[in-house]
């Protein structure tokens, strides 16, 4: 294997081409960047495609290719429909366990947060409005 | 095997950047295009293997190292 890759599985190697996205010659960074959204799609069980994706977006915005731009929100939305149907498959990578604690972990989040903004609405908001 | 693909995978986006300085009338940018097509094209419709780790090739590297 080359020593450029940090493993030896698919995602190592997508991993590996990300670095490439952002050459210089044009060619490379098409290809490049073609390749590692559709095996990241197609090829990659688990969501370690999310961290792609991001790593993928700085890569965008250093370059600053608009029409790429477009394709790389239909890529997340992919992205994301893909991460949803593996968990409920349950065939999510188990090479991946710290992506899905993640995105668990965002979701405890949000809902505290949501929680937490209705018992302040509840108990100060209201209250602020009726001693007014 | 399928460490042969990604290895393979790797020297063809290197030709593609050292493709970069040649004329276009050798046609090996277009060469090393089709050629990466095929690698994508395994790498998709084999994926299963790709993802998992081969613990036989692993042991294979560890004892050549050795």
């Amino acid at each position: 294997m080359p020593s450029e890759f940090k493993g030896s599985l698919l995602k190592n190697a997508i991993e590996w081409l990300l670095t490439k996205c952002s050459s210089r010659i044009e060619p490379v960074r098409s290809v490049c960047q073609q390749l590692v959204s559709n095996l990241a799609v197609w090829a990659i069980e688990g969501i370690i495609s999310h961290l792609v994706a991001q790593r993928l977006c700085i890569n965008i915005l250093w370059n600053d290719q608009a029409h790429f731009c477009i394709d790389h929100v239909i890529f997340i939305s992919i992205l994301r429909e893909k991460f949803y149907k593996i968990k409920d498959n349950k065939l999510a990578d188990a090479a991946t366990p710290t992506i899905n604690f993640q995105f668990f972990s965002f979701k405890l989040l949000t809902y505290l947060l949501l929680i937490f903004f209705r018992s302040h609405w509840i108990t100060k908001g209201c209250g602020s409005y009726f001693e007014e | 095997m399928d460490d042969r693909w990604l290895e393979i995978l790797y020297y063809m986006v290197t030709s593609l950047m050292l493709s970069g300085s040649d004329e276009q009338l050798v046609g090996t940018t277009k060469q090393t295009l089709k050629a990466l097509e095929h690698v994508e094209r395994i790498l998709k419709e084999k994926s299963a293997i790709f993802n998992k780790v081969n613990l036989q090739a692993q042991l294979v590297i560890l004892i050549l190292n050795q």
